[in-house]
């Protein structure tokens, strides 16, 4: 289970540790099509809390980071940005990205 | 094969038997297509596809692919994988990286460092979108420079964005886009648009959309995220645009480096040359659907293509003919 952030717990949740956050909507399918393999990694990747946001619902967290595309996957660092990647990536690319990102 | 008939030759040692029939490389509507039937045909049959579901999943409405008036690409593919698999075909997401010929059979490698062996390849890989290849194009992709209308149009409600391309897509693109945003350029390098003539008579209706003809973009600029675009010939007195969106619809390439690699006959534009069979020139191997020199690039044309690969495998596999087939 991926837990859903909104404009009020979106600061709070990601300001410790390694997070990674999917922005996406119900409409997009490219964000469907990421959904399960993002559940996937949440429950086997155990140095990183992934978290979602609608931006339909949450316009102001997406607007903050930049947010042009979706799916976008932010990857934060004790609440600093470290990286973005957008668009459907196979599960293979998006590890070693966690992997250069997080160790 | 699943049944007692086994294709692989009785005097191979058994760690040298192909694992399957087939292997389908690509899980989009040809490769989803050819697998339900190779399957249904008793061939053991796997699919291996980069993404599930394939080009369509970018689209939110399809209204003519035949059985639903208006279904999601996402939806569509979702239930073509699931008739796949309950017809028996194994699904593999990952990457085919390499093929080679095997002796008899055909070797591919994927990715996560697999090694699989059939009697039979589909190369069903379908095309990659082509890029804008400006100065500015792949800094401001994502942040301006985009690819899926469907996905990111929603970031630029009332804003001023633009459509690169003349043909149907950049048409559907403009026509999406008109609804979110306040207003939306075309700009083609053609002198009218070659869209189906009922999206021009739709985009004329919508009142938003102003196209912009025999006009090229030549660089893409901004700050943090893209502001203008510049042309190679003026338009309203500039050849600076503003825009705060830029779309990219300037068509496709044909995903063939994989027949290639098997010594695939390919067109100048590296579609894979194939007969009314969709065999291509190497023994064993048959490709469908967009990656081919298709007259059309639809979902249902290559669905069709698709179960006619499998048809031509099952052939070759087996002698047999089925019935009403060639
Ligand atoms: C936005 C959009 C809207 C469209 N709307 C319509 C519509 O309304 N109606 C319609 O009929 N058509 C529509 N089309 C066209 C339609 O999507 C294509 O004609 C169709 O998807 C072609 O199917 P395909 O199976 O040949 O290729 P694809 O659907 O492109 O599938 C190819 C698959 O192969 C995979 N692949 C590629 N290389 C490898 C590799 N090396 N290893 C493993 N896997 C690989 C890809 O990841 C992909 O999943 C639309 C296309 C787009 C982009």
């Amino acid at each position: 289970m991926v837990n859903e952030l909104n404009d009020e717990t979106f600061a709070k949740n990601i300001a410790k540790g390694n997070v990674v956050v999917d922005f996406y909507a119900d409409w997009c399918g490219p964000c469907q099509l990421m959904k399960p393999m993002f559940e996937k990694l949440a429950g086997e990747v155990k140095n990183i809390t992934f978290f979602k946001v609608n931006v339909d619902k949450c316009q102001k967290a997406a607007q903050e980071h930049d947010v042009r595309s979706i799916p976008t996957f932010a990857l934060f660092k004790n609440g600093e940005e470290i990286d973005q990647i957008s668009g459907v990536i196979s599960e293979g690319d998006f590890k070693k990205k966690l992997k250069a990102v997080f160790g | 094969m699943k049944s007692e008939k086994k294709i692989v030759k009785a005097d191979k040692k058994p760690e040298e038997k192909p694992a399957y029939d087939v292997i389908i490389i690509g899980g989009g509507f040809a490769g989803l297509s050819a697998a339900i039937y190779s399957a249904r045909y008793n061939l053991k049959t796997l699919v291996i596809s980069k993404q599930p579901g394939g080009a369509i999943i970018n689209a939110a409405h399809v209204e003519n692919y035949p059985g639903y008036v208006n279904i999601s690409g996402i939806e569509l593919m979702q239930k073509f994988e699931e008739q796949a698999k309950s017809c028996g075909a194994e699904i593999l997401i990952d990457d085919a990286i390499g093929v080679m010929k095997h002796k008899e059979e055909f070797k591919v490698e994927t990715e996560q460092q697999k090694e699989l062996l059939s009697n039979a390849i589909i190369i069903a890989t379908g095309t990659d979108r082509r890029k804008l290849e400006v100065p500015g194009a792949k800094e401001y992709e994502s942040k301006g420079v985009h690819y899926c209308a469907t996905c990111d149009g929603a970031f630029y409600k009332n804003k001023v964005v633009a459509v690169i391309g003349g043909s149907n897509s950049s048409a559907h693109a403009a026509m999406l886009l008109s609804r979110i945003a306040k207003q939306v350029y075309i700009l083609y390098r053609g002198e009218e648009m070659r869209c189906e003539p009922i999206l021009c008579t739709h985009m004329e209706e919508l009142g938003n959309i102003k196209m912009i003809f025999n006009t090229n973009v030549v660089q893409v600029k901004g700050t943090k995220f893209l502001d203008k675009i510049i042309l190679d010939r003026p338009f309203d007195g500039s050849v600076e645009l503003a825009v705060d969106g830029l779309f990219v619809e300037i068509g496709s390439v044909p995903s063939s480096a994989i027949a290639k690699q098997l010594g695939v006959e390919l067109t100048q534009s590296g579609e894979i040359k194939v007969n009314i069979q969709q065999e291509t020139n190497v023994k064993g191997v048959f490709a469908a659907g967009d990656v081919t020199n298709t007259p059309l690039r639809q979902g249902i044309i290559a669905a069709a293509q698709g179960v006619k690969a499998a048809t031509s495998a099952y052939k070759m596999l087996t002698g047999k003919k089925v019935t009403g087939a060639w």
